[in-house]
């Protein structure tokens, strides 16, 4: 036993070149670029985020709806999406579909990284990726606050409408609030997917600082500190909103 | 023309027949309690009256309209239930608005009271249920017999033509009963109209003009509290009695 390990720590070290030195020295001045694509990937998963919200509450209204086909579409997309890997999503969206001649256009009014068919097809992917699992947030949210509620609400008159406004969406937003801070920060990580496809994001910034400095490791972790501070930034702003809008908290200290 | 008039009402949940064949009219100014053992459809009955359940079959007249018609709309439901007052078991205040904008919601939003209007509303029935002091504070802040009278305020700001109580006191710490029941003694001494679901068989048998006994789904007996305390009308409702009084 011992001497197996020993073998392989043996040959791990012959493998690993005797002299590597770690220089950032000749990635820094490659900044902007750094810069750059952690700006498109904050862009890219705030809008994924944004949209995936908007089609979430479509999914939501229609798994309400009581026309059952329309309901149970938007479980099936809910089932489909969820149990899928994403990139084999968004390489059906990217290759798979626009050999059927469904594919988007490019926007060259948006720039030459965001109006390209690459972004806005990535972005399409994505967000409708996103809309399934926050479409299961919002549910949880919205079936949390308890039909002693919306019963109670009834029974003074109002309508279903001024039940849903005044009464259940107030209650579910601070249940639902740290769901999507953690879906925007998850999709930060996950839309470094879409360096795969040549989107220049956060990902992709590192693979072209690599192939102008023959630098291997100092890119990467350069990339992963930044990833770090995003969602550790992040992560500590959801916890103070969070802490803001607790149930517990709120209805009881205002008291 | 009574005030509520229920004909062959059935309510099923799947293959459980929880209500069969209800008929029952309702006068103004009478307070009738609803006893019987656990499951015996007590509750369904009355949240059948407001709506909240849908009945399977049969009909209910209110003021000789039939709410129950299929051409009767979402909107003529809501202006209904608006005359309808509901206190339940669990209070249901709704926990992320104070006393007074619980009380103050519906009538701002329904029946299209300004803020001030509705304010001093709220105020002067909270005064009424002994809760002055209570106003600003959330509903996690307050005792069960606070929550339930609160709930009372809230459905008198509509200013009901009836009143509906489920069990209003199941709930609560038996030392808080005594002040809700004050409440709705008060209430039913005003000549509201009084539903009542009750396990309180004293209080029912102070209050009420008329008595039900439920089981099983059906209304096996119906009288006033004197004849019902000393010969109930269904053997049912003796051993009921025996058990419980
Ligand atoms: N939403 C529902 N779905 C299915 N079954 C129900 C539903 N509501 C009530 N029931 C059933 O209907 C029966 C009558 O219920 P109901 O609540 O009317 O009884 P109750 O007389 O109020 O009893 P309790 O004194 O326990 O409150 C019970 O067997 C109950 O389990
Ligand atoms: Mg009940």
């Amino acid at each position: 036993m011992v001497y197996i390990l020993s073998h392989i720590l043996n040959k791990s070290t012959f493998l690993v070149p005797a002299a590597i030195k770690v220089d950032f020295s000749r990635v820094l001045p490659w900044w902007k670029v750094f810069l750059e694509g952690t700006g498109n990937t904050l862009l890219l998963s705030l809008c994924t985020v944004i949209f995936g919200l908007l089609l979430a509450l479509l999914l939501v209204l229609m798994r309400r709806s009581k026309l059952k086909v329309i309901s149970f579409i938007s479980k099936a997309y809910v089932l489909v999406v969820r149990g899928t890997p994403i990139l084999v999503q968004l390489v059906i969206w990217m290759y798979g579909l626009p050999l059927i001649g469904i594919r988007f256009p490019d926007i060259p009014a948006l720039g030459s990284v965001f109006g390209s068919r690459e972004f806005i097809t990535a972005l399409v992917a994505l967000s409708l990726n996103s809309a399934a699992y926050v479409a299961e947030l919002l549910r949880g949210g919205l079936d949390a606050v308890s039909t002693g509620q919306s019963e109670a609400a009834r029974s003074l008159g109002l309508s279903q409408r001024q039940t849903m406004r005044h009464i259940i969406i107030p209650q579910a937003i601070p249940i639902i609030l740290p769901g999507l801070g953690n879906e925007f920060i998850q999709m930060i990580k996950e839309t470094s997917i879409v360096s795969t496809v040549g989107i220049f994001d956060l990902m992709y910034s590192q693979n072209i600082v690599q192939a102008s400095t023959y630098s291997i490791f100092e890119p990467l972790i350069v990339i992963s500190l930044i990833y770090l501070f995003l969602t550790s930034v992040l992560t500590h702003f959801m916890k103070k909103l969070e802490r803001k809008f607790h149930v517990v908290n709120k209805y009881t200290e205002l008291a | 023309m009574s005030l509520i008039n229920i004909q062959n009402l059935h309510k099923n949940f799947g293959d459980l027949e929880v209500l069969r064949d209800i008929n029952l009219d309702v006068e103004t100014g009478e307070v009738i309690s609803l006893v019987g053992p656990s499951g015996s459809g007590k509750s369904t009955l009355l949240r059948c009256i407001n709506l909240l359940e849908i009945p399977t079959s049969g009909h209910i007249y209110y003021r000789d309209e039939e709410i129950t018609h299929p051409k009767y709309k979402e909107e003529d439901l809501n202006l209904y239930r608006q005359k309808i007052g509901m206190v339940f078991q669990q209070f249901n205040l709704f926990p992320h608005l104070s006393v007074t904008e619980n009380i103050t919601l519906s009538p701002m939003l329904t029946l299209g009271l300004s803020k001030e209007e509705a304010t001093e509303r709220a105020h002067s029935l909270l005064d009424r249920v002994g809760l002055s002091d209570k106003k600003d504070s959330y509903p996690a802040k307050l005792s069960g017999g606070q929550s339930q009278r609160v709930a009372i305020a809230r459905a008198l700001a509509m200013q009901p033509e009836v009143m509906l109580f489920d069990e209003p006191t199941s709930a609560l710490d038996p030392e808080m009963v005594k002040e809700v029941l004050e409440v709705i003694r008060e209430l039913a001494e005003s000549g509201m109209t009084c539903l009542i679901v009750t396990h309180e068989l004293a209080f029912a048998k102070e209050i009420s003009s008329r008595i039900l006994f439920l089981d099983g789904g059906d209304i096996l007996a119906d009288q006033p509290p004197q004849d019902f305390f000393t010969h109930p009308a269904s053997p049912r409702a003796k051993e009921f009695l025996s058990l419980v009084f």
